[in-house]
Formats: C-alpha cells, sequence, structure tokens
C-alpha cells in the first residue's frame, strides 16, 4: 500500500517537483525498498533515453526564413507602411525644399545684414560724437591753449596726444576729454568751426593698423574722416560737410610735425 | 516609431524561440507539413496579438500560443470531420503505407519490434503516447520546463501537470516494453 503511494510519486520524485517533506519521505522509503528503487530506476533511465534519443525537431530553414522575411513585414508592417505609402511626398517633398531654402535665404540675409567693421567703427564713433554733444560733455579741459590741454593729459592716458590749436585756420580749439572707442581710452579733442564742432579721436597706432591710410565716410548727414600720421590714429568727426572737413584734416597734419616732436620732448 | 522598435525588438524574441516551437508543433502535429503550417499560423497569431505578451518570457507565450493554435485547429477539424478521435485516428488511411509515421507502426505494435534503431524507437513510442501526456513529457523532458511552466502554457492545475506525467511515463514504458526493446534499451 506504500509502495503503491510512493510509486504513484516517483516520477515527481524524479523531476525534484515533490515539496521538500515528502522528499525526504520518498528517499528514506528507497533506502529500504528494492522494488521502488528499481521502478525509480526505470524511470530515470526512461529520460536519459529520451534525453539522449528522442530528435529534437529544429525548424527547417526555410521557415524561418518564411516567417522572417515574409509573415512578419506582411501582418505587422504592412498598415504602416500602407498609410506611409499614402502620404504626398511630391508635397512633403516641396515643402521640405522650400523650408530649408528659405533657411538658407535668411542665413545669407543675417550675413549680408551683418554690419562690417567699418560700420560698427562708425557707428562708435558717431555715438561718440553725440553723446559729447549733450551739455556739459563735451570738454573737461576747457582752454584754447594748447598748452594747458596738452599737459591736461599727463597721467590720464598711456599717450601723449599731439594738441594744437588751429586759429589762424578758422578750427578754434575748444578743450578736450577723455573719450572711451574701440575698446581704448583715446584723447578727443574738440574744434569749432564757425557754428559747428569737430570732434578729433586720437590715439597710437597698434601694430596691426595700416600706415597711412587716409578714409573717408558719412553717416546720417555727419561726415568721419580716418587717418593716420607719425603713429597716430585721427578721426575726425563732425557735421561739417566734407570738404571742410578734409580742410581740417590738413591743418592737422600740417602742424602735426611740430607738434609731434613738441609731444616727444 | 516607438511601436516600430518595440514590434521589431518583440519580433526578434518571438523568432530566437523558433526551434522550441517547431519542436513541439512537430511533437504535436507529428508531422513536418502540418508542424510548418501550426508555427507560421501560430506566429502570425503571436505578433497580431502581441500585446497579449507581457514581456516575461517569449519561449513560453509562444509556446502557449502553438499549443493553443494547435487545439483551435483540431477542434475546426473535428466539428468538419464530424468528431472524429483525433488522437487515434486523425489521417488513418494517410499513414497506413507511410513507414516514417507512427501511425501505422503505432497501429501495430509488432512492427515496433522490427525496428532495430533505439532512436526510431523512442520517437515511435512518444508519438504513439496520446497528445495529451505527450505534451506534457516533451514540454518536460526536451525543454526541460518546470511543472509550473508547463501548468501555465497548458492550462492546467500543476498537480494535473503532475499526475500527466507519471502516467505518461508508466505508457511509455508499457510501449517500449511492449516493443521488446525497453530492456535491451536499459528502461
Amino acid at each position: 500500500m506504500e509502495c503503491k503511494q510512493i510509486q504513484a510519486s516517483l516520477s515527481a520524485y524524479l523531476d525534484d517537483e515533490l515539496p521538500g517533506s515528502s522528499m525526504a519521505t520518498i528517499s528514506a522509503h528507497l533506502l529500504h525498498c528494492p522494488a521502488c528503487s528499481q521502478e525509480l530506476q526505470e524511470l530515470s533511465q526512461l529520460q536519459q533515453n529520451i534525453g539522449r534519443n528522442a530528435t529534437y525537431h529544429v525548424a527547417p530553414a526555410s521557415l524561418k526564413a518564411k516567417i522572417s522575411s515574409h509573415l512578419t513585414p506582411q501582418h505587422v508592417s504592412t498598415k504602416k507602411r500602407h498609410s506611409l505609402a499614402k502620404w504626398p511626398w511630391v508635397w512633403i517633398n516641396l515643402s521640405l525644399a522650400s523650408i530649408s531654402t528659405t533657411a538658407f535665404a535668411a542665413v545669407l540675409m543675417l550675413y549680408l545684414t551683418m554690419p562690417s567693421q567699418q560700420d560698427v567703427f562708425t557707428d562708435e564713433i558717431l555715438a561718440s560724437h553725440f553723446r559729447s554733444l549733450t551739455p556739459g560733455r563735451l570738454i573737461d579741459v576747457v582752454s584754447s591753449d594748447q598748452h594747458t590741454v596738452k599737459p591736461w593729459y599727463a597721467g590720464k592716458l598711456d599717450f601723449s596726444p599731439p594738441v594744437q590749436d588751429l586759429k589762424e585756420q578758422n578750427f578754434a580749439l575748444l578743450g578736450g576729454r577723455i573719450d572711451y572707442v574701440l575698446g581704448r581710452n583715446v584723447a578727443a579733442l574738440a574744434y569749432q568751426h564757425n557754428k559747428h564742432i569737430i570732434n578729433l579721436f586720437v590715439w597710437p597706432q597698434s601694430k596691426h593698423d595700416q600706415e597711412n591710410h587716409f578714409n573717408e565716410s558719412s553717416l546720417r548727414g555727419y561726415q568721419i574722416l580716418q587717418w593716420s600720421s607719425v603713429g597716430m590714429q585721427y578721426v575726425a568727426v563732425s557735421d561739417l560737410n566734407a570738404a571742410e572737413l578734409r580742410q581740417f584734416c590738413v591743418a592737422v597734419n600740417a602742424n602735426n610735425g611740430i607738434n609731434q616732436t613738441g609731444g616727444k620732448k | 516609431m516607438e511601436d516600430k522598435i518595440q514590434t521589431i525588438e518583440f519580433e526578434r524574441l518571438l523568432l530566437a524561440q523558433l526551434d522550441t516551437a517547431y519542436n513541439l508543433a512537430r511533437w504535436l502535429t507529428r508531422n513536418d507539413h502540418d508542424a510548418e503550417d501550426l508555427v507560421q499560423n501560430a506566429y502570425v497569431r503571436a505578433f497580431r496579438f502581441q500585446e497579449g505578451f507581457r514581456g516575461d518570457n517569449a519561449r513560453n507565450w509562444i509556446l502557449t500560443i502553438v499549443r493553443h493554435t494547435f487545439y483551435t485547429q483540431l477542434r475546426d477539424h473535428k466539428e468538419q470531420a464530424d468528431d472524429i478521435d483525433f488522437d487515434e485516428n486523425q489521417m488513418p488511411e494517410k499513414s497506413l503505407n507511410d513507414t516514417a509515421s507512427s501511425y501505422a507502426i503505432g497501429n501495430d505494435p509488432s512492427q515496433l519490434i522490427e525496428t532495430k534503431n533505439t532512436v526510431t524507437n523512442i520517437n515511435l513510442a512518444l508519438e504513439n503516447l496520446p497528445t495529451a501526456y505527450r505534451e506534457v513529457l516533451v514540454m518536460k523532458e526536451m525543454d526541460e520546463l518546470s511543472y509550473k511552466e508547463i501548468a501555465q502554457i497548458a492550462g492546467i492545475p500543476v498537480g494535473t501537470v503532475m499526475s500527466r506525467l507519471a502516467r505518461a511515463r508508466k505508457m511509455l514504458l508499457d510501449l517500449l516494453t511492449k516493443s521488446g526493446m525497453g530492456e535491451k534499451n536499459g528502461m
């Protein structure tokens, strides 16, 4: 009776699928029951027989190909592909093309309207000029005497600007101040010609500035003259007309040599 | 897009289990042609109902579907064939002259004796087990599934898996003994 119950459980015992207590009971029983042991051995040999000899059927390659290539796209992705194919590709292409063209044009426009270095320069000079024309900003040292104005700069700048009164040429020196343009402190001298105010910015030439160049530009009715001479950069800005400002330029340069050597003393 | 990636990943997982699926299908149908059809149908279902897959075990999932597809087809065939006992009488005519088929031999155990090949022997014996017993034994011995996994796949209690396996082994031993090869082959 006991053996019958045991033998009914031997299959699960072989598979190690019984609760621990049952496993122990059967193990104990098997120790002294040759019949049940024999039964277990038969089951174990059958298991080995199946494991060793029964055929494990492997899917033919054709089936794998059928399922992975044929079946997969048809049954899973067909709908998506169909809807994709129905998309109006012509219009999508067209709109994509126009979007990229627009983007290119926009970038090109931004590039072209980007202010050049010269524009930035004239803007800054002009802004400085306007700033100086607000009341009380034009001059810090009020004197028509170049010997008062020039020493005033000593210790305020790292260079000594050439200062001259050009009263004889009808460009009266009003005075000087220190201004800040193009990233450095510069000497700004104010002159008057009739009712017109002229700002003359002076600073030493740096290595990469061109020697003896001359540049004329006008912006919003203002004339800007830019030149270099004897190691100094000059920028004159005024609402004078171009011819008059050129005269001013000539006047400054004419006296320059004398004053420059004087400045270096 | 995410769906697409999920689908591709899912297909990859399922395809990796193709041999396992085919082996069970082959042991259920007992011939290559039906096995291929069954597996293909099962994969169609699997791909179609991929939401049903919770991502825990692709092998057990496809085995469940293979098995379910097999019994669904069987039921449909049965309705058409007007209640023929499938397990014993499926395609009896066809198998008569087909020595490779288990049926001819199964119906006539004396032929087993003539077969000296151990491999053929155990295969034939297995094929002659009723499907309900054969499938649990195949899953247990060939795929080394636990009772719990087999219970889930076959949709039966663990206790039933246990008793069916015990019974299947007993029947198999009897079949092999009857064939006269059991003792010789270490049964």
